[in-house]
């Protein structure tokens, strides 16, 4: 870790997080008036009515998080072998082809339950 | 540490901060305008200050001003205060961040020591842009959560299976161009770009890769919710999703936080497909060898883009509104501005030539060249957003998870198992 | 090429399971099909593993893929046993699914995935490899469980199954960490080679580490202080399913188990004395729990924990010689014949939505089906150790073996274990023929199971006579 590093490290940090702040400057700079109104969810001026924000949500979304899951652990396996790939060669490439093969033989299988298929 | 090298360390950070941050300004005037343009209309051009109007520049500094001085509204139904003020804060900070990796300039070479043009010296590269834009959707599913408000959670879950959707794409298409680049370092993969094809054509990521440009850059648009993929935000769907109970400021941080992250993918487009800071045909090598040259080059290029630049805003800026004659006197001034800078940057060059020419100062003027030329790149990549958002209408929820996975998942595999056979076959 | 070759039999199945997999995404083909397509696939997988265990004298298998799996000739006896479980649990789910609810199409694929894990199980010759195959194998046999989640019976079982089976997942990860930090290696070889240098007690970190994988390793056999579970699960699994999990998880865990601790004997001698205590209780506190069932699926459960005493006393009196695995994979075989028979057998007899599955709901099924109930006795007096089966040589041999290696006390306790166990058998034996019916034993669904089970009698008499080498 040289000096260098570090001194850059810490001001782009400093200033990346520091700059955000100025967002507490219209708690001073703004006007400050109270009403019932603002004190409810933002539903385009109507009355919110039906549901509510802390009500059940689609279990598709789950669904997709775990798919998510697996894929992108792929591509993290994925990321070392493209780089190193002209060292490990033939074998390395059949080997990988087999892992995407398999991985790919899922993703037809969750398409074909209709994991997709949002009615 | 030296003086030398606090110096370009302060630069460099200056620069990863503040460039993005100025880009926000340039790049929502390039959205009205644009919008404009493409509409057929006007687009800003009544704000200003003394009767300039900077082609509507002057509008975004007063929305920043308006925002600034807006009532900071926390309303009442909020329960998790912290996290409702943290996740504007996250979505601007991961933005930026994503910025720190990527090269303005080829690596300075100055006397002994190598000078990473980039605004940390990190050697991770691509790795600290996919760690770091993961963080993102944090920022956004926070605020749809801490809103606890029904459009608000629907904007936030959908810009979270988005995101994560889209991500995948975009990465298995980041390990295609890694098979090919061989390397996560994106100086190193740039330099890898200024290489020639067959001695003709530049070896840009966009011509080795075709087939993982496009999948790459629909994830991008998908990634910074950028329509034909703002779901998240779908204003006649749910009013604005995520940040439907943000004002003032708060709001303002998600909006720098989104054209941001536009600029920084923007970048990072141009960095792994167009060849980054390189000039075509003229690499790092080639331009510090030859830079004598390349500054009369300059010197020649400036006056003849300056007169062709003075002649458009001579023919545009003046019009009928508010007043005629205040829109001659604004355009005159515009003018007398471009050919002073040209006279100015004229007289470094001239100065440079006749007494700096030869070592650092040639390494520093290709630097600056480089900087610009990236700029210059980077901005065209924005207006190919904005141009797709005025050109294409808004996906449909089910069609978006069906492109994702049905259609770029595969095709981004089917890419990988292609290049990788190439890759060894080449050995 | 010999690391492909060796592990023939795996690829084949995993390639049988993926096709089923895809057969049951696009829903190709329908109930019956599946469960032939997928007992044939079975039969094919078993074939190879037999070309494989044939062509073992010729192939340089002990130590493929960087000594991380190696085969042997008792990890091919263990696949074989496997496979052939595999496809008497398709045959046999084929008519349960006949006459109970809750079949999906991607049973046949997990029972194959599940074989899967198992036969890479029973080639690990490493702890993380055989975590990984464990893992394989019991997310298989979890969703194999709790696929139907209409009824609640099947989600406790896999609620419980589930929670514990991934902490003991849990438990053998933290062992083998432990192991590896206290001795350098996680291949057997290398941890029996690092034990005979220091012995085990030098490093308190490899202590703690076995004792996290024992506890694995007890739960996955169902002995004694992690037994709970198996009763309640074996329950609520679906009845092809829990004569799978009986049978075929069994052997695969014991292999695995045998491979650890007989690589060459070290680890063996510092575990004997904590194994023996923990198997003469697993004999014991498995029969107290089996005397008091009223339920077969119960009973056999409990019978199951006892059969593991079993397999324990085996492995106590084993020494390094081939000899102990020899009469290892012969008493799992014999285990394996009569589970399953009697489970295809109950596939068949259960009715809908298992109705009959209490000791009372079969009385008198000898006047009503003849055959089925002399079947079931067959099976029974296997389980029971009864001349002339195949469950009584298996018993003889062990111990014969617990008796010759000096495990005088062993061998009779587990003489009076089996003893005791021949009340709750019987008890079903006479329930079927000194009693009345009052059922009419309707049977539907096409006639799978039942010549499953035919075939398995006439095997459990047929194995009694394989000559172990002697």
């Amino acid at each position: 870790m040289s000096a260098e590093l570090v001194l850059s490290g810490v001001l782009f940090f400093g200033l990346v997080v520091l700059l955000p702040l100025i967002m507490l400057a219209t708690a001073f700079l703004g006007p400050r008036a109270q009403s019932a109104a603002k004190n409810e969810p933002y539903e385009s001026g109507i009355k919110p009515m039906v549901g509510r924000a802390d009500q059940k949500f689609s279990v598709k979304f789950y669904l997709l998080a775990i798919l998510f899951l697996i894929f992108d652990i792929e591509t993290v396996f994925m990321l070392p072998w493209a780089v190193s790939l002209r060292e490990l060669g033939l074998s390395g490439f059949i080997e990988m082809s087999v892992f995407i093969l398999l991985l790919f033989t899922g993703l037809i299988y969750v398409l074909s339950k209709g994991v997709l298929n949002w009615r | 540490m030296s003086g030398t090298e606090i110096f370009i360390t302060i630069i460099r950070v200056g620069f990863g901060v503040f460039v993005p941050l100025s880009a926000v300004a340039v790049m929502v005037w390039m959205e009205r305008r644009g919008a404009g343009f493409i509409q057929d209309r006007a687009g800003p051009n009544r704000c200003n200050v003394l009767g300039f109007r900077f082609g509507g520049l002057l509008q975004n500094i007063a929305d920043a001003i308006k925002l600034l001085f807006k009532e900071d509204v926390i309303p009442g139904h909020i329960a998790h205060k912290f996290y409702f003020i943290l996740a504007p804060a996250l979505v601007f900070i991961t933005a930026l961040l994503c910025f720190a990796v990527i090269p303005f300039a080829d690596a300075l070479v100055l006397g002994a020591s190598t000078y990473l043009m980039q605004a940390m010296p990190l050697e991770l590269g691509i790795l600290w842009f996919l760690a770091i834009i993961g963080f993102g959707v944090y920022g956004i599913i926070l605020a749809g959560w801490a809103s606890h408000n029904k459009y608000g959670l629907l904007g936030g879950l959908r810009a979270a299976a988005q995101v994560i959707s889209y991500e995948i794409p975009m990465g298995l298409a980041l390990v295609s161009l890694l098979a090919v680049y061989g390397t996560v370092n994106l100086t190193e993969v740039t330099q890898f770009q200024g290489r020639l094809l067959f001695g003709v054509i530049p070896m840009w990521g966009v011509v080795l890769q075709p087939l993982g440009f496009i999948i790459f850059v629909i994830a991008a648009f998908a990634e910074t919710n950028r329509t034909p993929f703002d779901l998240a935000e779908g204003e006649s769907e749910i009013v604005a999703g995520f940040h439907v109970e943000y004002s003032s400021m708060k709001f303002a941080l998600f909006f720098m936080g989104e054209y941001i992250a536009m600029f920084v993918s923007s970048a990072l487009i141009v960095t792994l497909f167009f060849g980054g800071y390189q000039i075509p045909w003229l690499n790092t090598q080639t331009l510090v060898a030859h830079a004598r040259p390349v500054a009369v080059a300059l010197m020649l290029i400036l006056p003849a883009a300056a007169y062709v630049f003075a002649r458009w805003i001579g023919f545009n800026n003046p019009g009928p509104a508010p007043n005629p004659a205040q829109r001659v006197r604004e355009t005159k001034v515009y003018i007398a501005v471009v050919w002073s800078l040209v006279a100015l940057i004229e007289v470094i060059l001239l100065g440079y030539i006749v007494a700096g020419a030869g070592g650092a100062a040639d390494r520093i003027l290709v630097v600056w060249l480089q900087t610009a030329v990236f700029l210059l790149k980077t901005f065209f990549v924005c207006f190919v957003y904005v141009w797709v958002r005025w050109t294409l209408p808004r996906f449909r929820y089910d069609q978006l998870q069906k492109l994702g996975w049905e259609k770029l998942l595969p095709l981004a595999l089917f890419n990988i198992f292609i290049t990788g056979a190439v890759v060894v076959a080449l050995g | 090429m010999a690391d492909l070759l060796a592990l023939l039999p795996l690829i084949v199945t995993t390639a049988a399971a993926i096709v089923v997999m895809l057969v049951a995404g696009f829903s190709l083909f329908g109930r019956e099909v599946m469960a032939l397509l997928t007992t044939g696939l079975f039969m094919f997988c078993f074939f190879v593993q037999a070309a494989t265990l044939v062509s073992m004298p010729f192939f340089p298998y002990q130590q493929t893929f960087g000594s991380m799996l190696a085969v042997s000739p008792f990890s091919g006896v263990a696949g074989l046993i496997i496979l052939a479980c595999g496809g008497f649990s398709a045959l046999a789910s084929q008519t349960y699914f006949g006459h109970n609810k809750g079949y999906v199409p991607e049973f046949y694929a997990m029972l194959l995935f599940a074989a899967c894990g198992m036969l890479l199980l029973t080639m690990a010759a490493e702890l993380i490899t055989l975590f990984i195959a464990l893992e394989i194998m019991s997310l298989a046999v979890y969703v194999l469980v709790g696929a139907d989640r209409e009824r609640l019976l099947r989600a406790e079982a896999v609620l419980k199954y589930l929670m514990l089976g991934a902490f003991s997942g849990g438990f053998f990860v933290m062992g083998a960490m432990f192991v590896y930090g206290g001795l350098g290696t996680t291949s057997f070889a290398g941890i029996s080679r690092v034990l005979a240098e220091s012995g085990l007690f030098t490093s308190p970190l490899a202590t703690a580490g076995f004792l996290l994988i024992l506890i694995c390793f007890l739960f996955k056999i169902a002995a004694v202080p992690f037994h709970a579970w198996v009763v309640d699960v074996y329950d609520g699994a679906p009845l092809p399913v829990t004569g799978f999990m009986a049978t075929a998880v069994k052997t695969a865990v014991f292999c695995a188990l045998v491979n650890l601790l007989l690589t060459d004997g070290s680890l063996l001698s510092v575990w004997r004395d904590i194994l023996w205590y923990l198997c003469v209780v697993t004999l014991f506190t498995g029969n107290l729990i089996a005397l008091g069932q009223t339920n077969i699926k119960r009973m056999l459960a409990a019978s199951g924990i006892v059969h593991s005493g079993y397999l324990l006393i085996a492995i106590i009196s084993a020494d390094v010689t081939g000899a102990s695995r020899t009469v290892i994979g012969f008493y799992l075989a014999a285990y394996a014949l009569a589970t399953l028979g009697i489970f295809s057998a109950l596939s068949t007899l259960s009715g809908n939505d298992e109705k009959r599955i209490s000791f009372a709901d079969f009385n008198g099924l000898a006047k009503v089906h003849p055959y089925s109930a002399a079947m079931i006795t067959v099976f029974l007096l296997s389980m029971a150790g009864i001349p002339p089966t195949a469950g009584f040589m298996a018993k003889f041999y062990i111990i014969t073996a617990a008796f010759s290696a000096g495990q005088l006390v062993l061998g009779v306790l587990g003489l009076i274990s089996t003893i005791l166990s021949i009340y709750y058998y019987v008890r079903l034996i006479a329930a079927m023929y000194f009693t009345t019916p009052e059922d009419d034993f309707a049977i539907t669904g096409l006639a799978l199971a039942p010549a499953g089970t035919a075939v398995l009698a006439v095997a459990v008499f047929g194995f009694s006579l394989y000559p172990l080498g002697w």
